[in-house]
């Protein structure tokens, strides 16, 4: 019943039985749903390398774990995108956002076997403020001349519980219609005034899955799961690229997202506070997330470059040295807790 | 000799108040218990209370439009929703449910009523996630069906108010028939036998003189009903597509108060965001309160709770 | 007129008809789905066992309270905010209970639901002991007075005794609600699951894990949603069939 409450009074009892050498220190976050089988996979892993370290995640969406946060209920956030500055003064307190792996949002659709689809982010946009509104219209059919596009209306599905897929898919669609920026918003908080609201990324393939002519934006790794097919977006140069490992790696090179590769890919982030009153739970978190940024990559290796993105993605070189650097800031006391080469 | 069935007299039980630890005990454990209820309806409504006046922006409340991204905090869509189900619900859910009482309570024979009773009382106990899932898996796609068997392709492709009030509907019926056949079985047999010894048929008789004298007690169960309506979460959630929308249409999607509180209470960090749905689970406490105060004047004194 | 009436019966029930057969119709019996239906059901048992626990003897003193102990000013706000909570949708008890005990204790649990349903439950067992109490015959209050019992032994000894079943009734009815309680729990016992090494492994109860399976497209979710309905429309039925036998002794 207590769990965590008698967990936390165990720790703290068995913590001053046991002394200062071997101490089991626990760590809780929250936040993110989209990365969480990854992160649990981490967890099991460095609870290998760093058994007195023991983690607990829970994935009850990006707010959920920045509200946990700001209470102090957790000791870490997790985010599908760089916190805004309302979530910061909510905080109150400085944190990182420190990327830790690339996820990659895709439109998947039910065109009835329907493969090969060409949207670019115009049309997209269009779609989801309800300019366009059938899947043979002219737009739409000059942007797949050799698709045999079926006359069904669309249907487009997005997330009635806003989340992190919710915020990349209209920031990434913002810079080419206004429309949108002007109807929907950009953010977790924006509202689509046409289509269909789905719960979770679950429910998102559902509504697809079962409603002919529908489109919806969910992560890839869902998507495929699915079996649903995913678009190629247009790529800011003319041409049209499917979400595959390339593709995604090549559009997350910098911490600004830029017009190469696929467009609707994004570092997601821990959120991890500077300052840490506990130096041997600082220490301990700085050690966890310096591990995921550099040796826990290793498991997101594989996969050929020309595949659809499966899972998440590793940190391209120059993310995963911001990374590094960011870790540097954390601090406990007047001290750093990692010493950054 | 006749004695009124009341309490002993409370002064003499007063009197009897001694200074033993176990009557004191008792005396303020139930002081503490007995105010647990009041106090946490004060607690909850001041909670709520304070995060609404603290970060709340004037009047941005009322406006037609809910855009958390663009800082549209207008609740207006949501209470539209709600109330267009809950009515649409009950405009079904009461003719339905007091046939259904009178059914069981005037036209069935004895065991068949008895059964009935039993299997009504069992649907009324349906979770509502249950009659959710029967919605999202069965209703949404067979309205859906039906809708483009007519001819019209509902944007909502079954999701929506229709889906909502029928999924109300279901669940508003059991309790109202339950009710309602409380109120007419206590009636007294003399409006039954009169009329029927004057000549009149059974439905004369049902129409002109037992639901009239019965209408108290049903409006009871009708605001009863609506209560619960107004107040039903998981199962409206489930089934109405999650667009607010203010006017809203049959064939679109829609959103309802409580379905905004599912789908949006976990996610919101804007502090305007959180006093939004503070304020809307404000009105919802004030929707279940006034409907259940409607419910026990009307029936006052009778022993109507659910 | 009458097949009107009989037809409204039938529509009535109708629904409830097609629930189960749609859950009998999907229902897949996997062993990882047994095993999911067994270990979800324990969470509910041990939910509705927490509930029950905190509201029972709230409740129930609550109500003796009411009845017997208070006097009448204090009778007619303590009914009054009785009523009220009673009234309160369950997803915005959640959401109070979400403020107060899952952000300062830190996280989801069981009893964090536990509280959310107990305050749900407690005027239901307040009003109807209280309902109950009044309902005893006079001549047994008349024997206690004059055996000269201390209050509590005559409230405790008598008068509850007298009214048990009642009570046992309306506590299966709370134990029956609890178990299919999905709204309160929506922010206390949380319809996600810790995640690592150390994460409490408690599985969710009945309803929520309907709840989440509900939106999963795949046929096995799909089974799973049934198999779990029909666990729970089972336990909801053998419960509410008690309290209505408990009721029946009790006349």
């Amino acid at each position: 019943m207590f769990e965590l409450t008698r967990r936390r009074l165990l720790v703290a009892a068995s913590t001053g039985l046991i002394g200062a050498c071997s101490r089991t220190i626990e760590l809780f976050g929250s936040g993110a749903t989209l990365p969480a089988q990854q992160y649990a996979a981490w967890l099991a892993a460095y609870a290998v390398e760093a058994p007195q370290v023991r983690i607990a995640y829970l994935p009850i969406g990006s707010g959920g774990g920045i509200r946990q946060l700001a209470h102090g209920t957790v000791d870490f956030g997790a985010s599908d995108v760089e916190i805004d500055p309302s979530e910061r003064t909510l905080l109150a307190r400085e944190v990182i956002s420190l990327p830790t792996a690339i996820i990659a949002v895709g439109v998947c659709y039910n065109l009835g076997g329907v493969e090969g689809l060409r949207l670019s982010r115009r049309v997209c946009a269009a779609i989801y403020v309800g300019e366009i509104t059938s899947w043979r219209d002219a737009a739409i059919l000059a942007e797949n001349p050799g698709i045999n596009l079926p006359n069904l209306p669309i249907a487009p599905v997005f997330r009635a519980d806003g989340g992190g897929s919710t915020a990349l898919f209209t920031s990434r669609l913002a810079s080419e219609s206004s429309a949108l920026r002007e109807r929907v918003g950009v953010g977790r908080g924006a509202r689509f005034s046409v289509g269909i609201g789905a719960r979770g990324s679950d429910g998102v393939v559902d509504l697809v899955a079962n409603i002919p002519g529908a489109v919806g934006y969910v992560e890839v790794v869902h998507a495929l799961r699915a079996g649903l097919p995913v678009a190629a977006l247009d790529d800011g140069h003319g041409g049209f690229v499917a979400p595959t490992r390339a593709a995604v790696l090549v559009a997350c090179q910098a911490r600004e997202p830029i017009e190469r590769g696929y467009p609707l890919s994004s570092p997601t982030y821990l959120v991890v506070p500077k300052k840490w009153s506990d130096p041997a739970k600082g220490a301990a978190m700085a050690r966890f997330s310096y591990w995921v940024v550099t040796a826990g990559q290793a498991s997101l290796d594989g996969g050929a470059a020309e595949e659809l993105a499966a899972s998440l993605l590793p940190l391209p070189a120059p993310l995963a040295a911001f990374a590094r650097a960011e870790l540097g800031q954390l601090t406990s006391g007047a001290t750093r807790l990692l010493a950054i080469d | 000799m006749s004695r009124p069935s009341h309490p002993p007299d409370v002064s003499a039980a007063r009197l009897q108040r001694s200074i033993n630890l176990p009557d004191r005990a008792l005396s303020l454990f139930g002081n503490v218990f007995g105010f647990v209820a009041p106090v946490v309806v004060l607690a909850i409504i001041a909670n709520l209370a304070s995060v609404v006046i603290a970060d709340a922006e004037g009047s941005a409340f009322l406006s037609t439009s809910w855009n958390p991204a663009r800082g549209h905090f207008g609740v207006l869509p949501f209470l539209m929703g709600t109330v267009v189900t809950a009515t649409v619900a009950m405009a079904i859910a009461l003719p339905i449910g007091v046939l259904a009482a009178v059914y069981l309570a005037e036209v069935a024979a004895p065991k068949v009523a008895r059964v009935g009773a039993v299997l009504l009382e069992l649907v009324a106990a349906t979770p509502a996630v249950v009659v959710g899932l029967w919605g999202r898996s069965v209703l949404v796609p067979e309205l859906n069906d039906l809708s483009r068997l007519v001819g019209s392709a509902p944007e909502g492709h079954g999701f929506g108010i229709v889906a909502a009030s029928l999924v109300l509907a279901t669940m508003t019926i059991p309790t109202i028939a339950t009710v309602s056949r409380a109120i007419l079985r206590a009636l007294p047999n003399e409006l039954r036998e009169g009329p029927m010894a004057l000549g009149a048929t059974q439905w004369e008789t049902i129409r002109s003189v037992l639901l009239p004298s019965a209408r108290r007690g049903l409006l009871a169960a009708a605001a009863l009903g609506f209560g619960r309506a107004l107040g039903e979460t998981i199962a409206v959630s489930m089934v109405i597509g999650g667009r607010p929308s203010l006017l809203p249409s049959w064939g679109a999607p829609s959103a309802t108060v409580s379905s905004v509180l599912v789908d949006e209470v976990l996610d919101a960090t804007h502090p305007n965001h959180i006093a939004a749905l503070a304020a809307l689970a404000l009105v919802l406490l004030v929707f279940g309160a006034l409907t259940s105060a409607g419910a026990r004047v009307l029936s006052r004194g009778d022993a109507v709770r659910a | 007129m009458s097949m009107v009436a009989l037809a409204s019966m039938v529509l009535a029930l109708a629904p409830f008809a097609a629930m189960v057969a749609h859950a009998l119709a999907t229902v897949r019996l996997s062993a990882a789905i047994v095993g999911a239906c067994a270990s979800a059901l324990l969470a509910s048992l041990q939910l509705s066992l927490i509930t029950v626990a905190i509201a029972l003897p709230v409740g129930v003193i609550a109500g003796m309270f009411i009845a017997e102990l208070a006097g009448p000013q204090a009778v007619r706000w303590v009914v009054l905010g009785h009523d009220t909570l009673a009234s309160i949708p369950p997803i915005v008890l959640g959401m109070f209970v979400y403020a107060v005990v899952v952000l300062p204790l830190g996280g989801f649990s069981l009893f964090a639901g536990a509280v959310a349903l107990a305050l749900s439950a407690i005027p239901t067992i307040a009003l109807s002991s209280a309902e109950l109490l009044r309902l005893v015959s006079p001549s047994i209050r008349e024997a206690t007075l004059g055996l000269g019992l201390p209050r509590h032994r005559a409230l405790f000894l008598v008068l509850l005794r007298a009214v048990l079943p009642g009570v046992a009734s309306v506590v299966a009815l709370t134990f029956a609600r609890a178990l299919g309680e999905v709204g309160a729990l929506l922010f206390t016992a949380g319809s996600s699951r810790w995640l690592g090494a150390s994460a409490p492994t408690a599985a969710s109860p009945l309803p929520l894990e309907i709840f989440v399976a509900v939106q999963s497209p795949s046929a096995d979710s799909q089974g799973r949603a049934a198999a779990m309905t029909l666990t729970l429309l089972l336990l909801v039925s053998v419960s509410s069939g008690c309290s209505r036998l408990l009721r029946s002794v009790n006349r």
